[in-house]
């Protein structure tokens, strides 16, 4: 299916952690695909696997099996330099703590991924000024993150995770340390420049909230994903 | 855009972390500057020490690059041989390097050996640079501080000079005078004092003590020793401009090498004599006969030598430059009695029977047929053995004999070389193989006329065969010879008669080869040269080419060409490149401070692992990664490499200023002052930029290998460490670190000294990196962590299981300190302290700056010299020793030693020791024990073993084993062969004995029959032990002995003293060691304060959880302060006990061990120290806002 093949493939994904009395396993044959310019939320109990699946996702961890394509590339198969260079083009990542790098400024921090491989072009710069003028940080580039209230934190990460024009952007919890009104107008900027941008959105949550506002949802048990089907009135797991 | 939307370059971004980082990045910077300081600062003592021993020579020399010294003197007229050019200007001088001064006072009498004596003339005190000095004139002497501090005189005050004057004939050969070789000059007023510098430290040989100088008038010294116009020395200073190329030695040592060349000398300037000697019958000195009717009996060219013996390399020069008949070697020699013997004796158990009546006091001569010289040898003699040597008699001792053809004669003769400066007797059978003609004269011999023949003379009519000898061959008669040994033997009128018509005529003669196997020696083996003149030769024509043959002996010959500046210089890179020794003694506190960095640069990854995660996840490269955070500590490097610069010259300045008090006690002279080049500035710096970047990259290393998601979680060292703890390299590495602990400490006890010290220390060190080691992988192995009862039940479980959560940190921590501890208390523990073994049970050292050619423990000598006093010798025992003079190689002694000095053993210091009980006996390191050496009854008789100093066959020789480490580099080892160049040839020893903490440091010592043999020219004995008597005795024994040889300026000194002053070297850099070992120390007691704080930090909301909990702010003090305590405890524990164990050996051996006193105060600072850094980090902690901190802000 050529759709398919564009956007992501998780097939069989299996991920184990050896410990001493017995391997620990986090992911069982666990089957996704997502199409372009879609959007996805997981949710699942603590421990679930959710965070795993996210960093297998975005190539921070590797599968104990399975395999993992995306625009039918499988990024396991390529070197660590190669790996490096493929999660910068293809992936970005929105993490909870934001992790916004204290000494950089909104904007330095916004297009940092765009210095991994050299300088930034002019190209480069004007996409991290007009991400950060989309989500209302125009005015304050130069500010540090300790002078940025935590809804603006996350701003600058969702603009910073948009930065390189990922065909994959995973969310880890990006709303977990904001208030409800700062958590929904994150979430929706979020939505808007995903679509605005064509990429995918996958976003690990255990708000429900959030996770009713995806076009998709896949709820996390035993290793493996079941798809979430809303029914009138339902607003938890 | 706006400037905030600019993208940094890495560069400024790089900046801009580390301003933002601030407080770690100068923690970082600052441990930086201390690595740096003690490197620069290292660099910066080494060219201090460099720089003042450089500054002394510059200053002791003047303007004196180069000197010829001659030990015999020549004229002053050889130096119009010199280019009027000459870049130098010219000094003639006297100099005497071995002179002594007595003075009298009204606190007693007083004596000065060894001082550097110079006679100048006015225009030399231009070349001191300093204040114009009043030139002393006829008995007015200049001297220098160091000698009237120690002849206790002052300008006005009247002294004794006493100078040696030359050897005729060898002193230790039956002919040398034993005494009366000193000239004495009394009543020289003091004008003037120099301090000890300037030419006030005028010396020949490197030494950073002053010397004791004194200054004379050139004019008046050559008037008292008659030796007008006659020079020994000759200064060469540089003019005002010229250029300086005494940085240069081989350039300098050609300059004065062609100076050499250059000057116009003699062949007596040589001390060698030509004259033509012919015989002419009638003669024609008469007057009274015609030139045409005179027939020549002989005629012939003879060379001699001022010293007796002609020197074998001049006999070989000249050899070579003339063809074999025309030239003949002549041996004479004294013997004291020839006497016929009977043909065969009636029994042949029974000795030979001498016939007639002896012939005392005969000159032989060895000399071979010639047709000049015909002597009726046998043509077989090769083969003959040595009871029938051929020898041809002259008619006159046949006639005195009744001997002919066929009879057998035995002549008695001293050996050639006294026994200790007694002459010992010899016999010797030879047979006549025949009788030459001698013609009595008309006339006899008077003082100033030859003897007048009225018939024909014969050419063994020769009184001129021996060279002349002063006090024999200018007397009237043979009773007014001029001998070291009195003539016991009756000299019958016939004799007397034999020496006014004869004079020194041979009576005898024999082949050359078989008189030099009798009477050849160590001193030459031919007394002249008889050359036979070509048709119209001259004497002018053959002394121009013999000058040109010998010439090139004039250094053989005693002309010594000395690049004096260039050398001086040269040694002055001293025993020990000081840099190097300096960096060593800080490699504790540069170890410390890479810790210290290394440890806060982890500190600072740990703190911003998510940074870095971060970065991973949006697909910057790992490189790119490590780059920023190399780019980051290159910066912070940097920084802290600047701030290290003033700090190392503050740190080099400190150091200076303890060394020139400590060493005051060790080299008696404050001579160090600061020197810092800027290339040790540049040096310093690069290299500690290097070492704190290979730490950084070293603790980074594993960072790189961290996965993102890893570093996102943040506080991850645990997991890095946790691999490194199970890998199989950490178990080898503790395994193999025990073992090496185990056998180095077992082999301690089979070894013995400094060898035993090494291993036992080494031991101790290998002990505190396992137990280190071993605490940091039990700290990190999971199973300690997973153990089910590991639940915090105890308020100890909770202080063990903090201590155990950053393993890497808490090892590094107490391993510093244990570290530390250790290597204080360790060298504490070695701390040299005097060893009465190392006197060898001798109370006193002595010398002489004359050698003494008689036996000082002959009851004979000693009443011959010193009358009734003789008997507080009584029961007093002395070794002597030959010296040959030479740099003082011990570590008192910072110049380089070019050319040790070396002792000749007398063989009776076995006897010495045999008679000690073994524990006073000198203590040894090793000494060869292979073969029969294991069963000689003392390593002493090792020297026994011949050698002549070649490679084939070198000298036994023994040396303590510090001069060999530390100052001469070589012969350390038994059985290493090594050599030094001594009188313009390599001299090979090896070594067979290494002696341990001795007072014989700083001298080659070999057997006295080797050096005889390596060292011909040197006669007598001039180093001497003292010893047999209590020391209250001992010191009577003493002043007889100085002043019943005070003309020989023998002065001694307390064994006790010299070896405490030897040992004070050492225990100097032992101190300096210690005390950079402490600076050590107080690195590591900070990085454990680091440590503290950091972990206060890391842990406020778990601190914050523990107040939230209902913790008072005391009990969580009491927590960290316990964490704190433990990890001291631990480093203290670890270290003190290392060195106990290292020490136990010594204890158990009944060693003395360095008080403890000084390290367990340094202990304590450190406990209070860390303590006090627990403290800070507790205060830390309780101010942490608890709801904050719960937040995680």
């Amino acid at each position: 299916m050529p759709g398919v093949q564009a956007g992501l493939q998780v097939e069989r994904l299996c991920k184990s952690y050896p410990t001493p009395a017995e391997d620990l396993v986090v992911l069982e044959q666990l089957d996704l695909c997502m199409q372009p310019g879609t959007n996805l939320a997981i949710v699942g109990s603590s421990g679930s696997g959710k965070s795993t699946l996210l960093q297998i996702l975005g190539t921070l961890d590797r599968p104990t099996s399975g395999t993992v394509l995306l625009e039918g590339a499988d990024p396991f198969q390529l070197d660590e330099h190669q790996l490096a260079l493929f999660r910068n083009q293809k992936i970005g990542f929105v993490f909870q703590d934001h992790h916004l790098l204290p000494h950089l400024n909104v904007f330095e921090n916004t297009i940092l991924p765009a210095m991994a491989s050299g300088t930034p072009s002019r190209e480069q710069q004007e996409r991290a000024t007009a991400l950060l003028g989309r989500v209302g940080l125009g005015h304050r580039l130069g500010h540090l993150p300790s002078e940025l209230s935590g809804g603006e934190r996350g701003r600058v990460a969702v603009a910073r995770g948009l930065m390189m024009k990922p065909l994959l952007l995973l969310a880890d919890e990006p709303t977990g340390n904001l208030d409800p009104d700062h958590a929904q107008r994150v979430l929706e900027m979020l939505l808007a420049l995903q679509k605005e941008e064509g990429t995918m959105l996958v976003v690990v949550t255990h708000s429900m909230e959030i996770a009713r506002q995806m076009e998709r949802c896949v709820r996390l048990v035993r290793g493996r994903l079941e798809e979430v089907s809303w029914s009138r009135g339902e607003s938890s797991l | 855009m706006t400037s905030a939307a600019s993208t940094p370059s890495r560069w400024s971004w790089t900046l801009k972390s580390l301003w933002f980082h601030r407080r770690m990045a100068l923690a970082l910077a600052a441990g930086a500057a201390a690595a740096t300081a003690v490197i620069v600062g290292a660099l910066l003592v080494g060219d201090s020490a460099r720089m003042s021993l450089r500054g002394l020579v510059i200053d002791r020399l003047g303007a004196i690059d180069h000197a010829i010294v001659a030990n015999r003197f020549f004229r002053e007229a050889s130096l119009q041989g010199l280019d009027p050019n000459l870049e130098h200007q010219v000094h003639p001088a006297i100099q005497f390097s071995r002179a002594s001064a007595e003075s009298t006072t009204p606190t007693g009498r007083h004596r000065a050996g060894n001082l550097t004596m110079l006679a100048v003339d006015d225009a030399f005190w231009g070349v001191g640079g300093q204040a114009k000095v009043t030139h002393p004139r006829g008995r007015e002497v200049v001297i220098n501080q160091n000698l009237a501090e120690d002849l206790k005189v002052s300008v006005g005050d009247e002294i004794t000079l006493r100078v040696p004057t030359a050897e005729a004939v060898p002193g230790d050969s039956p002919l040398g005078k034993k005494e009366g070789q000193v000239e004495r000059f009394p009543g020289l007023r003091v004008t003037a004092i120099l301090p000890n510098r300037g030419l006030g430290r005028f010396d020949w040989r490197p030494s950073q003590k002053p010397p004791r100088v004194v200054f004379v008038d050139r004019t008046f010294l050559a008037e008292q020793l008659k030796v007008d116009g006659k020079i020994n020395a000759i200064l060469f200073s540089r003019r005002a401009g010229q250029l300086d190329r005494s940085g240069n030695l081989p350039l300098a040592q050609q300059e004065v090498d062609g100076y050499l060349k250059q000057l116009d000398l003699s062949l007596g300037d040589l001390g060698l004599r030509l004259a033509r000697v012919t015989s002419q019958f009638p003669d024609l000195a008469e007057g009274n006969e015609s030139k045409e009717s005179a027939t020549t009996i002989f005629d012939y060219f003879h060379l001699t030598g001022e010293q007796l013996l002609l020197p074998d390399a001049v006999v070989e020069q000249v050899e070579s430059a003339f063809p074999s008949d025309r030239l003949r070697k002549v041996l004479v020699y004294l013997t004291n009695g020839i006497q016929k013997i009977a043909e065969s004796p009636a029994d042949p158990n029974t000795a030979q029977q001498v016939i007639g009546r002896e012939v005392p006091y005969s000159i032989v001569a060895a000399i071979d047929s010639s047709s000049d010289f015909p002597l009726p040898y046998p043509a077989t003699d090769a083969q003959s053995n040595d009871d029938a040597v051929p020898v041809v008699i002259n008619q006159w001792l046949a006639d005195q004999l009744q001997a002919k053809a066929g009879d057998r004669l035995r002549l008695a003769y001293y050996l050639p070389e006294n026994a200790h400066g007694q002459e010992v007797e010899r016999q010797w059978e030879v047979q006549v193989c025949g009788v030459v003609p001698l013609t009595t004269p008309q006339r006899p011999y008077r003082r100033r006329q030859a003897a007048r023949f009225d018939r024909p003379p014969t050419v063994y009519n020769d009184p001129s065969m021996p060279p002349e000898v002063p006090g024999i061959t200018d007397q009237e008669s043979m009773e007014d010879w001029d001998l070291p040994f009195a003539l016991d033997r009756k000299i019958p009128k016939e004799d007397d008669e034999y020496w006014n018509d004869h004079r020194l005529t041979p009576k005898l003669f024999l082949p050359y080869g078989r008189g030099v196997e009798r009477f050849g020696s160590r001193f030459g083996s031919a007394t002249s040269i008889r050359i036979l003149p070509l048709a119209g030769e001259d004497l002018a024509a053959m002394e121009s080419r013999l000058l040109g043959v010998v010439r090139q002996e004039a250094r053989s010959l005693g002309l010594q060409p000395l690049a004096l500046r260039a050398t001086q210089l040269d040694a002055a890179r001293g025993t020990t490149p000081f840099d190097g020794l300096f960096l060593a003694l800080s490699f504790f506190v540069i170890l410390a401070a890479l810790l210290l960095v290394s440890l806060l640069f982890r500190l600072s990854l740990e703190q911003r692992a998510s940074q870095w995660g971060t970065m991973l996840a949006m697909g910057w490269p790992v490189a790119g990664v490590r780059w920023l955070q190399v780019a980051e500590a290159g910066w912070v490097s940097l920084l802290g490499v600047l701030a290290g610069l003033p700090l190392g010259y503050l740190y080099a300045r400190g150091v200076v200023h303890a060394l020139q008090r400590w060493w005051v006690g060790a080299i008696q002279v404050p001579f160090l002052e600061f020197h810092g080049r800027p290339a040790s500035y540049l040096l310093g710096a690069i290299s500690a930029l290097a070492a704190v970047m290979v730490t950084v990259l070293w603790a980074a290393r594993g960072w790189s290998r961290m996965p993102a998601r890893e570093l996102l979680q943040g506080n991850l060292s645990s997991k890095v460490q946790r691999g490194a703890a199970r890998s199989p390299m950490l178990r080898w590495l503790i395994g193999g670190l025990a073992v090496l602990a185990g056998v180095a400490w077992m082999a301690g006890w089979w070894l013995s000294g400094q060898a035993a010290a090494g291993a036992f220390v080494g031991a101790g060190m290998a002990a505190v990196l396992w137990a280190v080691l071993q605490l940091y992988r039990s700290w990190t192995l999971p199973s300690i962590d997973s153990r089910p009862t590991s639940g915090m039940q105890t308020f100890q479980n909770l202080l063990a299981k903090n201590v155990h959560r950053n393993p890497m940190r808490s090892a590094l921590a107490s391993g510093l300190i244990a570290t530390a501890s250790f290597l204080l208390m360790a060298i504490s523990l070695f701390h040299s302290q005097a060893d009465p073994r190392g006197v060898g049970g001798w109370q006193w050292i002595a010398e002489s700056s004359q050698p003494i050619l008689r036996d000082l423990n002959d009851p004979k000598v000693q009443q011959q010299v010193l009358g009734p006093r003789r008997s507080t010798l009584d029961g007093v025992t002395m070794v002597s020793a030959r010296l040959r003079a030479g740099d003082d190689a011990s570590c008192g002694n910072l110049y380089q030693s070019q050319q040790p000095r070396v002792l000749g053993m007398r063989p009776e210091i076995v006897d010495w020791e045999l008679q000690l009980p073994s524990a006073s006996r000198f203590p040894w390191a090793a000494y060869d024990k292979s073969g029969q050496a294991a069963s000689l009854p003392s390593p002493w008789r090792l020297l026994e073993r011949p050698g002549d100093g070649t490679i084939e066959s070198p000298l036994p020789v023994i040396l303590d084993q510090n001069t060999a480490m530390w100052s001469l580099h070589r012969g350390a080892r038994i059985g290493e062969v090594f050599s030094f160049e001594m009188d313009d040839r390599p001299i090979f020893f090896k070594t067979v004995g290494l002696l341990q903490n001795t007072l014989l440091q700083g001298s080659l010592i070999i057997g006295e029959e080797n050096f005889r043999k390596a060292f011909p020219s040197l006669s007598g004995y001039q180093w001497f032990l003292v010893g047999g008597k209590p020391p209250a005795d001992l010191d009577l024994a003493r002043q007889t002995l100085e002043e019943g040889w005070s003309e020989e300026g023998w002065t001694a000194q307390s064994t006790y003293a010299v070896l405490d002053q030897l040992l004070a070297v050492q225990n100097t850099y032992l101190k300096a060691f210690q005390a950079l070992g402490a600076l050590g120390l107080l690195l590591g007691t900070l990085g454990l304060a680091v440590v503290q704080i950091r972990s206060v930090l890391e842990r406020r909301s778990e601190l914050a959880l523990l107040r939230s909990l209902g913790y008072s702010p005391q009990r969580v003090g009491k927590m960290l302060s316990g964490e704190n305590l433990r990890l001291l405890a631990i480093g203290l524990g670890i270290g003190v006990g290392s060195a106990a164990l290292a020490a136990l050996p010594a204890w158990w051996r009944g060693q003395s061990i360095g008080s403890m006193w000084g390290p367990i105060g340094m202990l304590g600072m450190v406990l209070v120290c860390g303590i006090a850094a627990g403290a800070l980090a507790v205060r830390q902690a309780n101010r942490l806002p608890i709801l904050d901190a719960l937040r995680g802000k």
